[in-house]
């Protein structure tokens, strides 16, 4: 089936990026030091961006306004919406920060692989098939593969990038394995049926409404129910995303790599594919399992461990990668607190709000892993190469600028108020607590009451090392020894590129800005939650109604828009 | 019109805040030595801004006043609003206005009535008078630049704590001025005794604002709004009274404001809606240990004596004029809410006497030239509580008008005292020096008529404002008799006749008229001993002072002279207001009508009692007989031979008792010839055991009573008085002592057993990581058999389980 123009005209942004990075592989094949093609791989996403925001500006009211509709493999929501908008500026930002760090020669190549994982992304948003959305997984994996390689070219980035290839090898492996029993319940390969035809989402409905009648009945049906391949397809799928959402136990590969990557590359790891996770884990476990015991059950405990291990291992590191590898581990069990809410809820509202503070402790989360590693980027640049958390000495003397995102980004990791972390810690066990006190959650509080309490140990424990790096940057001055770079002369000198500063400044300001105004980013998340939540109420029998989303203020969608 | 009276509303305070904002700003690098300059025009313009809202109040009250009152609500901003925080009892809800679904909403309001006015002039008056004295007295302080940012800042609080129309407003500036009060006491704070005063001021205030915060939380409960106004009264900044929206409809904000009646606001006391029985009772008692806390009021009065450690103009500005007066100024405002409750009034008056009595004892024998001043204060204000207690219209405003006139010459004695105590080289024992009256001329005729004013004499300040207050507990005895006599057995009939709406089934029965009556008639006598006593001890000191040979102490030096201009002219400025300005606003009857035009003072049962501003003769003259005998018998003692202070000194002192504590003096009798005798002849009988066995006998008698007769030693009198009747001591053995020692015990609770267990739990998930550390073995092929694995017991988990 060929696509129709419609769903072209539908994925524009991608299909810019697309022809955008094999310009750059092309061009650059040539000529590799033109300017043209350094603004390409900067310009491509604010291109993108504007298409987004301008060419389908009328799509957004409608969005809020409607909810979710679907294009053949495309699924038109707020969701999709606001998650493409963000990973543009998440390309745009992780571009900035990378444009020094590669040899030159390698720099388009460089510029166009980063180009690709982002389309990928994109494609993850927006994905209504399983095809598509394996694709869209794999776009990301596999110049991710390569960028790791064109980092630096040492032992322990070859050992990083070979450890990365194998493991994401089988977790797709995993992930597709998954996908198959998926496919082999419903038959087909769309998510969410429009009009007659029925999606995974409707034939699954359908299968478990089947099931517990015939449990009801007691009756031993004639022909086996496909339901009983549910387990089966949740676990593997499960297993497949918690790869790239670094969750227990599938986040051994995470310190080694981190630890052995660049720092802009640990950017990259610790946003791209967490997001895909995020999302994969929405439009697959989220709309089409609505209040399934195996999936929260699985959700919660995965997330009590994931975020205690990520914690606990993180306060003995001394390599600073290694400590945010640990840490991004840990808030991967954050995210899933969100998304185990969601899962668990029978109704709209309380589903909607579980993936909406998901969605904004996600944004949070991707802006200070942003700003983070590109101040490690700008002080390696300025000729102060970070790799041990003592190393980082008398930098709030020597770089205040660069010390102060760390900072800001560490109080948001550690959620303390005024930044965007706390609103997005606060939300979550917000949504847990609503959970845990509801009337009408009875048996289920005591999970949610035991998430709750682990998730704010868990905050405690973070902030103690997250709180080390910040005292390691203003408390402790820098040891003076002769041979070090910052104490050499010429080195002192050197300063970071504007573009890595740029993307530091960005990503302060907006941590700080998604802390001090929450609302704009909560309303955004909000919406985008409604979307889903509603996608994944559909009545068993009736498939293709989907119930009016909550009208809301036409405004929102341009607020939306400038800030996510 | 009305923008006028709010830019000047907004004036008084703000003038004192940029003040303290500019000197706290630029005092220790610009200012320096000159940082007296913004604070002092700020306090000047203050005042004059005070003067004209005075002259705007008097004149729109006079217009409009009348029945209910004059008040202007100024609403500047929300300061908190939680919408639907309580829910009343729906009995209550109709005595407390309004809809039963209550907000919690604070707005920053200033307002202006009599009252306020009143308070603010005299408060910025004698705080500009202060701070130019304070120019001259700190010249070459260290911390110049601080100690003015402090005074701007008390100024601020001192303000705005009169003006704010809210109660929550009221405890936030109550406490800012107790932190002013603490950064001016231990200004030296390199001195132990002055950082000492300083914390117990704070700390004794905090036992009493303990019990100001539990009012404010049963005013709340229980009144449903802590506005003294209605929210619908108020003005905003720009003019227009925020009326309710007229379609707001539904249970909205608006809607539940409509109706709201503010706990002492005109609607409310015209309504007569106030809470009687134990509630009232209770919130009135719990204001009253604020007030007392604040008022340095029996019990809560031993900070205040201490207090004197600060530079001496401090203690002036506090003591005499502002912060010890917010006590009166709050139970003044709440005097609605006092009525509602006769035996909260009967406890205001008891206390105060109370008070009155002990420190003018206390001030009989002290020696500190400022100690005299401060115990003469606590008195002071304890007659003030006198009067607020009697409950009438002419009482509180004679406590108000007694609080006014005592701003004025307790300004200018502590001043005066400063003078004398910059000359002395910061000495003011007054053992210490004598005869200063050539020395210090100007100092010497001031401080004597700030003496007469305090001793009330006529026709100085300080007669007309004590007398008030005698003759209202005259009146008011008076009044209870006729009441008893009447054959009304309980001043709850009397309070319900006025008030049918309030609930009173649990009306007080614990005082008759008769009680009150006999109550009241002690409290008058009462308060001519204390008269007696305030003129025996004010002129005691002066004469110690300015008279007799002429002596100096070594610390003086060579500068034992008449103080500079910028010390002698606020002296000479408050002397002539402290002669003058009782007696003209007693003979104008200014006073008293300004005042009760306060919305507090112009209705409800208040207005059922004695009109204020009839001058009682017989009462006059009892009282100035009085003053002039205390006067007389200081002069007798003290301007004479030393011989009769002596004498009378050690009578108060027991000495006899030590002479009868003397066992030698026993042993000696065995010498006396005929006991010799009768020993020598019961020897020749072979009686010689007998005798000297009772001769042991008395001698140890005469040792087991030395022991009652020492401590007769230790409370006679005198010592009580010298040493403050131990209250000191008393509260270092029964409250700081045992908390001491608890605190000490909880410290090494916490120190060995809770910090242990935390220190505990703080390891444990280090060792935890350092075990899960292990795993991270960096070994490609585990770790895809950890990830397989891992699906594989999730799969396993979900097939053990069976579940749905």
């Amino acid at each position: 089936m060929l696509p129709d123009l419609t769903t072209l005209t539908l994925l524009l942004p991608e299909i810019v990026l697309i022809l955008s990075a094999t310009a750059l592989f092309v061009g650059g094949a040539f000529r590799p030091r033109a300017a043209a093609l350094a603004i390409l791989g900067h310009g491509a996403y604010l291109a993108g961006l504007l298409l987004l925001l301008g060419v389908e500006w009328g799509r957004w009211e409608s969005l809020v306004e409607q909810g979710a509709t679907v294009s053949g493999p495309l699924s038109l929501d707020y969701l999709g919406q606001l998650l493409r908008s963000l990973t543009l500026v998440i390309g745009l930002l992780l571009s900035l920060v990378m444009s020094r760090t590669s040899p030159d020669e390698l720099k388009t190549e460089h510029a166009g692989t980063l180009m690709l994982t982002i389309a990928g992304l994109m494609f993850v948003a927006r994905a209504n098939e399983l095809v598509l959305m394996f694709v869209g997984l794999e776009l990301i994996s596999i110049p991710t593969y390569a960028l790791l390689f064109m980092g630096r070219r040492d032992r322990s980035t070859g050992e990083a990038t070979a450890k990365y290839f194998f493991l994401s090898l089988l977790s797709s492996g995993l992930l597709l394995y998954g996908l198959s029993f998926l496919y082999g319940m419903a038959g087909t390969t769309t998510l969410i049926g429009s009009g007659s035809e029925l999606g995974i989402r409707e034939v699954v409905a359908s299968l478990r409404a089947a099931a517990t009648t015939a449990a009801a009945e007691a009756s031993v049906p004639s022909t086996p129910n496909l339901w009983m391949l549910a387990p089966l397809a949740v676990i593997l799928v499960s297993a497949g995303l918690c790869f790239k959402l670094a969750a227990v136990p599938f986040h051994f590969y995470a310190p080694d790599v981190y630890q052995g990557a660049t720092a802009g590359n640990a950017a990259l790891l610790a946003v791209l594919p967490k997001a895909a996770g995020v999302l994969a884990f929405t439009r697959l476990i989220v709309a089409i399992f609505p209040a399934y015991a195996t999936a929260w059950q699985m959700a919660v405990i995965v997330s009590i461990l994931t975020m205690t291990l990520g914690n606990i291992c993180a306060l003995w590191q001394k390599h600073v990668r290694r400590l945010l590898g640990y840490s991004s581990i840990a808030h991967s069990g954050y995210l899933l607190i969100g998304l185990s809410v969601a899962l668990v809820a029978d109704n709209d509202a309380l589903r909607a709000e579980g993936l909406a503070a998901t969605l904004f402790y996600l944004a949070a989360y991707a802006f200070a892993s942003i700003g983070g590693f590109a101040a490690l980027t700008y002080l390696a640049e300025s000729g102060k190469p970070v790799d041990h958390v003592e190393q980082l000495a008398g930098c709030g003397r020597s770089h205040p600028l660069a010390a102060g995102v760390l900072a800001v980004s560490m109080f948001s990791f550690a959620g303390i108020p005024v930044f965007a972390g706390f609103w997005g810690k606060f939300a979550l066990f917000a949504s847990t607590l609503e959970m845990a006190t509801g009337a009408t959650y009875g048996p289920l509080s005591g999970w949610f009451a035991t998430l709750a309490i682990v998730g704010a140990l868990n905050a405690a424990i973070g902030a103690a090392y997250y709180l080390r790096v910040v005292g390691a940057m203003f408390f402790q001055s820098a040891p003076v020894v002769s041979g070090s770079p910052a104490s050499d002369g010429s080195a002192a000198t050197a300063t970071g590129s504007t573009s890595t500063l740029s993307a530091m400044v960005a990503c302060g300001v907006l941590v700080v800005g998604m802390g001090v105004v929450p609302v704009i980013g909560f309303r955004g998340a909000g919406f985008a939650g409604k979307s889903v939540a509603a996608t994944a109420a559909v009545p068993a029998v009736t498939p293709a109604v989907t119930p009016a989303v909550t009208p809301a203020v036409s405004s929102a969608a341009t607020s939306l828009g400038s800030s996510p | 019109m009305d923008s006028k009276l709010h830019l000047l509303m907004v004036l008084v305070p703000g003038l004192p805040l940029a003040a303290a904002v500019l000197t706290a700003l630029f005092g220790p690098r610009q200012l320096k030595a000159a940082s007296h300059w913004p604070v002092i025009l700020a306090l000047a313009g203050s005042f004059l801004a005070s003067l004209a809202l005075l002259g705007e109040v008097k004149q729109r009250s006079a217009e409009t006043g009348g029945q209910g009152g004059y008040e202007h609500v100024l609403a500047l901003w929300t300061w908190v609003d939680l919408p639907e925080a309580l829910r009343l009892d729906p009995a209550n809800a109709k005595l407390s206005g309004g809809s039963a679904l209550r907000d919690f909403r604070i707005d920053v309001t200033l307002r202006a009535d009599p009252l306020t006015s009143t308070m603010l002039s005299m408060v910025t008056f004698i705080s500009t008078l202060v701070a130019i004295f304070a120019a001259g007295y700190m010249k070459g302080e260290r911390g110049y630049w601080r100690f003015f940012t402090y005074i701007a800042l008390f100024v601020f609080s001192m303000t705005m704590l009169v003006s704010v129309s809210n109660f929550a407003l009221l405890f936030v500036f109550w406490e800012a001025v107790g932190v002013c009060s603490y950064l001016l006491i231990g200004f030296w704070y390199p001195k132990p005794d002055a950082a000492a005063a300083g914390m117990k001021a704070f700390l004794v205030n905090r036992v009493g604002d303990f019990g100001f915060a539990l009012a404010l939380f049963l005013i709340w409960t229980t009144y449903g709004t802590l506005d003294f106004h209605d929210r619908a009264t108020a003005a905003s900044f720009s003019g227009e009274a925020a009326a309710p929206s007229a379609e707001s409809t539904g249970d909205s904000p608006s809607d539940r404001a409509t109706g709201l009646m503010g706990v002492v606001s005109p609607a409310r006391i015209k309504a007569n809606a106030f809470w009687g029985g134990g509630v009232g009772l209770a919130i009135c008692l719990l204001l009253m240990l604020g007030a007392c806390g604040k008022s340095a009021q029996f019990p809560l009065h031993v900070w205040l004596p201490d207090a004197m450690e600060g530079p001496t103009p401090v203690s002036a500005l506090i003591h005499a004029a502002t912060m010890v007066t917010a006590g009166v100024y709050m139970v003044t405002r709440c005097t609605p809410l006092f009525s509602a409750s006769p035996e909260a009034q009967a406890t205001v008056a008891v206390v105060g006497g109370a008070t009155a009595l002990l420190a003018g004892l206390i001030a009989l024998t002290q020696h500190d030239l400022k100690r005299v001043l401060a115990y003469s204060t606590v008195s002071q204000l304890g007659y003030m509580f006198l009067g607020l207690g009697t409950g009438s219209l002419l009482g509180i405003v004679a406590g108000m008008f007694h609080l006014f006139t005592h701003a004025f010459f307790k300004a200018l004695l502590f001043l005066g005292s400063g003078s004398v105590m910059h000359a002395m080289g910061h000495v003011i024992d007054m053992r210490r020096f004598s005869g200063l009256r050539h020395l210090m001329p100007i100092t010497h005729v001031t401080f004597m008529i700030g003496c007469l004013a305090l001793a009330g004499v006529p026709p100085l300040s300080g007669f007309w404002s004590k007398d008030a207050i005698v003759a209202s507990l005259h009146e008011q005895a008076h009044h209870w008799q006729e009441t008893s006599a009447d054959g009304k057995t309980s001043p709850a009939k009397h309070a319900s006749e006025e008030s049918a709406t309030i609930p009173k089934a649990n009306a007080p029965t614990l005082l008759s008229a008769a009680a009150l009556a006999r109550l009241y008639q002690a409290l008058y006598y009462l308060a001519l001993v204390v008269a007696f006593m305030t003129a025996f001890y004010t002129f005691r000191a002066f004469y110690l002072t300015f008279y007799g040979p002429e002596r100096v102490p070594a610390e003086a030096g060579s500068h034992a002279h008449e103080s500079p201009w910028s010390m002698c002219g606020p002296l000479a400025i408050l002397a002539v207001l402290a002669a003058g300005i009782g007696g003209y606003l007693e003979w104008t009857h200014g006073f008293a009508h300004f005042v009760s035009l306060a919305p507090s003072l112009a209705g409800g049962p208040v207005l059922g009692t004695e009109k204020p501003g009839e001058f009682h003769l017989t009462v006059a003259a009892t009282s100035t007989l009085v003053a002039l005998g205390g006067i007389l018998l200081a002069s007798y003692l003290y301007l004479g031979s030393k011989r009769e202070v002596q004498w009378l000194s050690s009578k108060a002192n027991l000495d006899e008792l030590s002479s009868w504590m003397d066992v030698e003096r026993v042993a000696r009798w065995r010498n006396k010839p005929w006991i010799a005798g009768i020993h020598a002849n019961a020897k020749t009988v072979g009686l010689g055991w007998l005798t000297l066995m009772l001769g042991n006998l008395l001698l140890f008698a005469a040792l087991l009573l030395t022991a009652p007769m020492a401590l007769g030693h230790y409370v006679s009198p005198y010592r009580l008085s010298y040493r403050k009747f131990y209250w000191d001591e008393i509260y270092m053995a029964t409250v700081v002592w045992p908390l001491q020692t608890l605190g000490l015990l909880l410290a090494w609770i916490d120190r060995w057993i809770v910090d242990g267990a935390v220190n505990l739990c703080g390891r444990l998930p280090t060792q935890l990581g350092s075990l899960m550390r292990s795993l991270q073995m960096g070994l490609v092929p585990f770790y895809g058999l950890a990830m397989l694995l891992g699906t594989l017991i999730l799969i396993a988990a979900k097939l053990l389980w069976a579940g749905s």
